[in-house]
């Protein structure tokens, strides 16, 4: 139920400001919540024991 | 010990200069400026900032400030691709410099403690802050990076320093290069891999590949982010008012999963749409 109101909220906002402007906004959003676009650099198997005995 | 000596490490280095001076300079190096593994560095911020960093770091203050700098401090915004925001780590307990090197035929980097060419030159291009100058702990071969581009990056890479040091975060910052031909371009995100075949004349260092490559190839492997994107929302051009809504949308959809964040944005969108 908050949430619907902050979704509310932030819709309306949105629907304040300068069309281009919020499509902006909500592509930006969009784009830092798929990954490889918010996240740059990744490292994997580096915590395990089985590469540490490695050095 | 004064480490005034060391300011020498953020400029290209002859491998005879730097075999010289690492063994000293490391000392200053770890465990302060640079964590033994990466679950550590982020274990670090997350103590830090008392929260562990989102995907798009929008959450810790830190990647924020950091952003903001080089985006007041980078003359052209095209500059600012040149960087990523790191957690300050090595792989390695070997006190050897740490080096990039570029296999071309395999389109991947293999990094960790390389022999060091004394009459090859290295270029610094990974940083920790410190006061006066950043603290260099990896370096790249001379070929893998243009020059000029270098001198503009690195400058900016000074100034942000002075501008950060103060507030002793746990970053570093990197001249993002990996698979771009001019620093300048936009960054290409890639995922470091332990080499595990002892077989392998690289076995012990890791090998860097393009997280797309390695999504098409290596499903289900665990992976850990350890760097973020440089570009602050300043570079938008919004108001102050906007930037807020900017905000409140974060934090709307930072209550949803992945999938639901971006099914609740392109709901939003349909209905700004629809008027």
């Amino acid at each position: 139920m908050q949430n619907k109101i902050a979704s509310n909220s932030v819709l309306l906002k949105l629907k304040a400001i300068d069309p281009l402007k919020a499509q902006m906004i909500l592509a930006k959003v969009r784009n830092e919540n798929v990954e490889a676009s918010g996240c740059q650099w990744k490292c994997s198997g580096h915590n395990q024991p089985k590469h540490n005995k490695l050095r | 010990m004064s480490k005034e000596k060391f300011k020498i490490l953020c400029k290209p280095i002859s491998g005879k200069k730097l075999i010289e001076i690492y063994p000293e300079y490391s000392k200053f190096l770890f465990p302060n400026f640079i964590s033994e593994t990466p679950g550590n560095a982020i274990k670090k911020i997350t103590k830090f900032f008392k929260q562990s960093p989102s995907i798009n770091g929008n959450n810790i203050s830190g990647i924020v400030a950091i952003r903001d700098n080089l985006f007041y401090i980078a003359e052209q915004k095209k500059f600012i691709n040149a960087y990523a925001i790191v957690a300050s780590h090595t792989h390695w307990v070997d006190r050897k410099p740490i080096i990039y090197h570029f296999l071309e035929k395999e389109n991947k980097y293999i990094i960790g403690p390389h022999s060091i060419n004394p009459d090859e030159t290295y270029y610094p291009v990974s940083f920790a802050f410190d006061d006066r100058f950043p603290l260099v702990f990896e370096w790249c071969e001379a070929k893998l990076i243009n020059e000029n581009e270098f001198k503009i990056a690195v400058d900016i890479v000074m100034r942000l320093n002075a501008e950060v040091c103060q507030y002793n975060y746990p970053f570093g910052i990197a001249i993002e290069f990996r698979f771009k031909s001019s620093l300048f371009e936009k960054p290409i995100p890639s995922i470091e891999l332990p080499i595990e075949e002892k077989e392998n004349e690289f076995f012990g260092y890791s090998e860097i590949v393009t997280l797309e490559y390695f999504e098409a190839n290596q499903q289900g492997e665990e992976t850990e982010q350890v760097a973020w994107q440089p570009f602050s929302d300043l570079m938008l051009g919004l108001s102050l008012d906007e930037l807020e809504v900017l905000n409140e949308l974060r934090l709307l959809i930072s209550q949803e999963n992945n999938i639901d964040a971006i099914n609740l944005i392109d709901t939003i969108r349909r209905q700004i749409d629809k008027g």
